[in-house]
């Protein structure tokens, strides 16, 4: 080159190089940074595509054990999110340096597919030998490829402040997401306690505080079913089933296990207090059908009252219904005898569904034989939780009614051999190991007396039925005081021992009497007394229920 | 597991946090011409 030349071109250069390489600089950095924002938004699309792939995420629940934890997947915000947005940053990092400083290669062949902006900008320099092309075009590249690396730098910068905004953004969303769970929780914990609601075990009898959850799809056991790990108000169980973790949104709904016995819980658990009420009678004295009617009169009221009424629990549903096939309302004797064996809650909810009102009955029914033996009376834990007791006489075992029925009839109505006193004494000794007295040394426990087989005494005017002669009591039901007086007369006069009334006086610190049968099931109508005489109703086969429900009569 | 059989949690999870990202640029952009504006409108001291 000519040394004239060449000073033109410098001092030629000089005059615009402060402009020609700013303009290279500043585009450069502009191209580098509107790839660099284009493949971050490309990567952040392809990363968190909703149904995108998974396999990196280590969410595949565990295997189910007894001791292990839940086989539930691990929630997505409990770090996996973090695993997806690692893969949108390494890919952004991985193609913006592609395409700014390196080539972009097949990764099979290891072949350029896409030259980088770094490289094209070199490569000008070399599409002319010329000397004076050269002075030019070095200076050049050298000003764009400054500029393509301030701009790749100031795309990091800029996806650095994103991440950061987008980190704080999760913290705070999770944040939220713990707090409402906790205060949920707390909330829940809270009015558990303040309305007394727990869960008793029906078959085993321990208090059911931490029940193991089944998923309805799969029935896997999950141990654990609270906010945590694997979800805060839901998760999702192996089966892709999502499980709430809380009762308020429907985990009280989901089919609940005893953690000791494994049995099932009645449904719905949880959602309103339980009274466990055990009905005591001894062998034959009408215990299972005075349950059956009864059942039969709260199901019957809650229909027609709208109070509500529901089975908790499908075993006590298929007995009733196994019970009203054979037709029991009919036939009181057609009824399936209690086996003999540890006894299982027959749970039904009383009560409109989210009203304060709804109770978790749990009627306990014990065979008559277990009643009469003091070591089965030991093994009876459910007495720990008894709320209320119904005590069941049949009428047919008092010494006077007896000796004014005939054999036909004492045969008709299955009449009991076993005292009612020797009963409720057994019952009474078992009962004071479990709970504690007044001073006055009662049980401060609500007891009906149920006398069974009330339509048996319409025919006997020799001992007469206990409404009998009441006046309007006789026929209203609603008169329980004077109802309750003259059946608990009745009883005295009838017994051969009067020390029956008087020793369930002593022991309990309320007692009401009620007269039923089972003819009642249905409809509670009056019954014509022999010889034109007036007629009497019972009481309806539920009211013993009912009132040790509300617990609000007093003798 | 396979890639296919993508628990809804995980969808669900991943459309939110796509809108915490897009929340997060656009914040980042915003924060971006503030900076800017407030360099070029900053007063110069002779």
């Amino acid at each position: 080159m000519h040394p004239v030349a060449l000073i033109a071109l410098l001092l030629g250069l000089c005059c615009v190089a402060r402009y020609l390489f700013g303009f290279l600089i500043a585009g450069g950095a502009a191209v580098a940074l509107v790839v660099g924002a284009i493949e971050f938004v490309t990567a952040a699309f392809a990363g968190f595509t909703p149904a995108g792939p998974v396999g990196h995420l280590r969410i595949d629940p565990p295997a189910e054990s007894e001791d292990g934890p839940d086989p539930a997947y691990r929630s997505y915000y409990a770090g996996p999110v973090l695993l997806d947005y690692r893969k949108v940053l390494a890919q952004t990092f991985g193609r913006v340096w592609a395409r700014v400083v390196t080539d972009r290669r097949d990764v099979h062949t290891g072949l350029v597919v896409q030259r980088s902006l770094v490289r094209r900008a070199w490569a000008i320099t070399r599409q002319s030998g010329s000397p004076y092309w050269k002075v030019v075009a070095v200076p050049s590249a050298f000003a764009a490829t400054i500029g393509l690396m301030a701009g790749m730098a100031g795309a990091f910068a800029l996806v650095a402040v994103t991440s950061v905004i987008f980190g704080l953004l999760l913290v705070v969303m999770v944040l939220a997401a713990l707090i409402t769970a906790g205060t949920t929780r707390v909330a829940e914990f809270g009015m558990l306690y303040l309305r007394g609601i727990t869960i008793e075990c029906g078959t085993c009898h321990v208090r059911a505080t931490r029940p193991i959850y089944r998923c309805p799809t799969c029935d896997a056991a999950h141990r654990r079913l609270v906010p945590g790990r694997a979800g805060v108000l839901h998760r999702t169980c192996r089966c892709r089933t999502s499980l709430p973790t809380l009762l308020a949104i429907g985990k009280a709904k989901l089919p609940a296990q005893c953690a000791e016995c494994k049995a099932l819980l009645p449904v719905k658990g949880l959602t309103a207090p339980t009274v466990h009420i055990p009905v005591i009678a001894g062998p034959t004295a009408g215990k299972s059908v005075f349950m059956q009617t009864s059942v039969t009169r709260l199901m019957v009221r809650g229909d027609e009252s709208g109070g509500g009424f529901e089975f908790a629990d499908e075993m006590a549903k298929s007995d009733f219904e196994r019970n009203v096939g054979l037709g029991v309302h009919n036939d009181p004797s057609k009824i399936l005898k209690t086996v003999v064996r540890r006894p299982r809650a027959y749970n039904v909810f009383v009560g409109r569904e989210g009203s304060r009102a709804r109770r978790l009955l749990y009627l306990y029914d014990p065979a008559g034989e277990t009643v009469e033996s003091v070591e089965q009376l030991a093994e009876a834990q459910f007495l720990a939780f008894t709320k209320g007791v119904v005590f069941v006489i049949d009428p047919f075992s008092l010494r006077a009614v007896r000796s004014a029925s005939d054999r036909t009839l004492l045969r008709q109505v299955s009449a009991s051999n076993t005292a009612a006193k020797a009963v409720l004494e057994r019952f009474v000794e078992s009962l004071r190991e479990r709970l504690p007295t007044t001073r006055s040394h009662r049980l401060n426990l609500p007891v009906a007396v149920v006398l069974t087989k009330a339509d048996g005494l319409v025919g006997l005017p020799e001992v007469g039925h206990p409404y009998a002669n009441l006046g309007a009591a006789s026929i209203d039901r609603a008169m329980r005081a004077e109802r309750d007086a003259a059946l608990r007369t009745w009883l005295s006069d009838t017994n051969d021992r009067r020390d029956l009334v008087s020793s369930l006086d002593n022991n309990f610190a309320t007692v009401a009497y009620f007269a039923v049968s089972y003819q009642d099931a249905v409809e509670v109508s009056p019954h014509d007394l022999p010889g034109g005489a007036s007629a009497v109703t019972n009481d309806d086969p539920a009211a013993p229920l009912l009132w040790l429900l509300d617990r609000k009569a007093r003798r | 597991m396979s890639d296919e059989q993508v628990p809804h949690a995980v969808i669900q999870g991943r459309r939110v946090a796509m809108a915490l990202l897009i929340t997060a640029m656009v914040s980042t952009v915003l924060l971006a011409v503030w900076l800017a504006s407030w360099w070029a409108t900053r007063p110069i001291v002779f």
